[in-house]
């Protein structure tokens, strides 16, 4: 874990604080074996995570070019009326 | 998606929550009736390629609306959006979840809260959107179910396709 939080200016404590946070995602795994925690990253879950946030994203982009064409057609009616 | 019109889409599952944000071409008001009348939401709420069917829409606190995405096959994708907060035309607040044909709420699955605000951006209109779920163990179940279902496989190729369409020159 000391290891892990060398690169970031931080203190340890808070460091691990921000790790807890990442395994309560499940973005992270750690085990303890003596004194030594070591932490992996869920490469599964972290692509699952990734992929429905991009599914998220790509749903609410498509849903949202369709109102563009609704908006379109709804205010082309009234310029004719 | 017109290449000048903001969105902005940013994922935070730390704090549980989606924000979505994207300006609309049109006034207030209409920008509102499209996102609170069925006969207009049937025209553009499900993504491409699948069609909305409502089956049941009272847009008044305490009311509900109970909707279908069809795939092209046929197959039905059941939710409900459970309106508690309604300030016209400025914004709501309702629960989603995923429901059956008779409206009747999964409960094994997570609710998310949405808030919905809409607000004048000059001759434009900005909706902002935030998806909230209870927890990370929420967004979490979220993801697994997402995975499972149909509806993530639409979306993936849906995503692949947005790749291509957003190219400008496509648009005109």
């Amino acid at each position: 874990m000391s290891e892990l939080a060398e690169p970031f200016d931080m203190a340890l404590p808070s460091f691990m604080k921000h790790v807890r946070v990442l395994e309560d995602t499940g973005l992270i795994l750690s085990s303890k074996s003596g004194r030594i925690r070591t932490c992996t990253l869920d490469r599964q879950n972290l692509a699952a995570a990734e992929r429905w946030f991009a599914e998220q994203r790509a749903l609410w982009a498509s849903r949202y070019d369709n109102l563009d064409n609704l908006l379109e057609k709804l205010q082309g009616q009234d310029n004719e009326n | 998606m017109k290449t000048d019109l903001q969105f902005d889409f940013v994922a935070d599952k730390q704090n549980s929550r989606i924000t979505v944000k994207r300006e609309f071409a049109a006034g207030r008001q209409l920008v509102w009736d499209c996102h609170t009348k069925r006969e207009l939401l049937d025209q553009w709420f499900a993504p491409k390629p699948l069609t909305t069917r409502t089956k049941h829409m009272e847009f008044k606190e305490g009311g509900y609306w109970h909707y279908a995405m069809l795939t092209p096959e046929g197959q039905a994708f059941w939710s409900r959006l459970d309106y508690q907060t309604i300030n016209p035309i400025d914004g709501y607040l309702a629960l989603d979840g995923f429901c059956d044909e008779t409206g009747v709420v999964n409960t094994d699955l997570p609710r998310a809260r949405w808030d919905v605000a809409f607000t004048d951006a000059g001759e434009r209109t900005l909706v902002t959107t935030v998806v909230l779920y209870n927890s990370p163990d929420d967004v979490q179940k979220a993801i697994d179910m997402g995975l499972k279902d149909g509806l993530a496989s639409t979306l993936e190729r849906l995503d692949e396709l947005l790749r291509t369409i957003d190219l400008p020159q496509e648009r005109a």
